[in-house]
């Protein structure tokens, strides 16, 4: 199996708990992922997603179970705001409606523009 | 250095300066294309040489007793000095190419949304619209730019940015950053990727709602919108203004079949030149396997 970027199974682990109608344990989340996965590695994401409020943990007998903490959308909101505040080389990986202008650009625009409104 | 292994390279390199100067005479979605893969073409080509450069460099620098030696036999350079600057030049630019590809796909994977697409509006003081990557085609849109638009030009800009959801230019968007990070010198040519993918959806736009008018005067409110010029600057003669009078020039007529069959015999000649290139790592292979 190829190895994935961690944040790729983070999101995964997210779309289980979306989908189940009740808290999962972390053994319960691998087998819903059924990505052949050690118990372990599942364990330690579902912490770093609790750590980041993304889940919440309530204890179920001897291990914790695991919910969603945040809806699906939110999620999306969250990456957005990150993308924001970041580098040029994440904003350069989305398709933008319009790109930023340069001063000239400004001016060169509104020239055009001038020109559409008059006739 | 080897004549076989240059030739590939200035015929890439001969097809990258022809598409830099006809992009624009194209319609955009065939554009996109003929640049995506010009630039992957130039990566084929230049790749090999810049490794078997390093790696011939390496074989002949004083570094050759800790273990390089092997890999020029292997590729079968170890008869061909190479001048020390081009060595030097040719493994820096290897290394942080590499480095830099590597970390443009993480990017990419990091920001991919498959799941179902849908159309969010964030709080921002920005008008701003932008498309993640991947299956999805997840919309965002700010509130300023929906404060700042009425219905029809919000579904003006939905409707581009649904084109590039629909078409994937994602993909395309990264094939540019893949490469160019690669290859420094393939940036003039990522612009004019990322411009025709533009001028595509723009065109979508135009064809949805019927008017070229209106999409250009969209493009421009929500351009002249912004109130900070800040990030990444464009190319000139690549941006929003460019856009915009394109939108309000006739449409680009798409040109005669004899003439996009003769584009894509040049670009599929060239690509077969480079592939030949690839021979040389057969005899890496051969050293690795002795089998």
């Amino acid at each position: 199996m190829s190895r994935r970027p961690d944040g790729a199974l983070e999101t995964d682990i997210m779309k289980v708990l979306w989908r189940a109608d009740r808290p999962l344990q972390p053994a319960e989340v691998n087998e819903h992922l059924d990505q052949g996965l050690a118990y372990t590695t599942v364990a330690t994401v579902l912490g770093r997603l609790t750590a980041k409020g993304l889940v919440e943990r309530t204890e179920a007998g001897r291990a914790y179970a695991y919910s969603a903490a945040v809806p699906e959308a939110a999620l999306a909101g969250r990456r957005i705001a990150e993308v924001l505040e970041a580098t040029p080389d994440r904003r350069e990986a989305l398709s933008w409606f319009v790109g930023s202008l340069s001063a000239k650009d400004a001016r060169a625009l509104r020239r055009l523009l001038d020109g559409l409104e008059q006739t | 250095m080897n004549p076989s292994t240059v030739a590939p390279l200035i015929g890439a390199i001969a097809l990258a300066i022809a598409v830099t100067g006809i992009h624009r005479r194209l319609p955009p979605a065939l554009a996109t294309r003929a640049v995506a893969t010009t630039m992957v073409v130039v990566v084929i080509a230049a790749i090999p040489t810049m490794w078997l450069t390093t790696f011939a460099f390496l074989a002949h620098s004083p570094l050759a007793d800790s273990g390089f030696a092997w890999c020029a036999k292997a590729f079968g350079v170890h008869h061909q000095p190479v001048p020390t600057g081009l060595g030097v030049a040719s493994a820096f630019v290897a290394v942080v190419g590499t480095w830099r590809a590597i970390r443009a796909v993480r990017t990419h994977r990091q920001l991919r949304h498959d799941y179902p697409g849908s159309i969010e509006v964030l709080g921002h003081d920005q008008p701003f619209a932008f498309t993640l990557p991947g299956r999805g085609g997840h919309i965002v849109m700010s509130s300023a730019l929906t404060d700042l638009l009425d219905d029809n030009e919000q579904g003006i800009v939905l409707a581009h940015e649904s084109a590039h959801a629909r078409h994937r230019h994602d993909r395309f968007l990264l094939i540019a950053h893949v490469t160019s990070s690669a290859i420094p010198l393939l940036r003039p040519l990522a612009a004019r990727l990322e411009y025709s993918l533009e001028r595509w959806a723009d065109e979508v736009a135009a064809r949805s709602c019927g008017d070229r008018r209106k999409v250009a005067r969209t493009l421009g409110r929500v351009a002249l919108g912004q109130f900070s010029t800040a990030g990444v600057a464009s190319f000139a003669g690549l941006g929003v203004p460019a856009r915009v009078a394109a939108l309000l020039a006739p449409p680009v007529r798409r040109p005669h079949r004899g003439i996009i069959a003769a584009m894509w015999l040049v670009i599929v000649a060239t690509a077969f030149l480079a592939l030949f290139q690839l021979h040389h790592l057969s005899a890496l292979v051969s050293a690795l396997c002795p089998d």
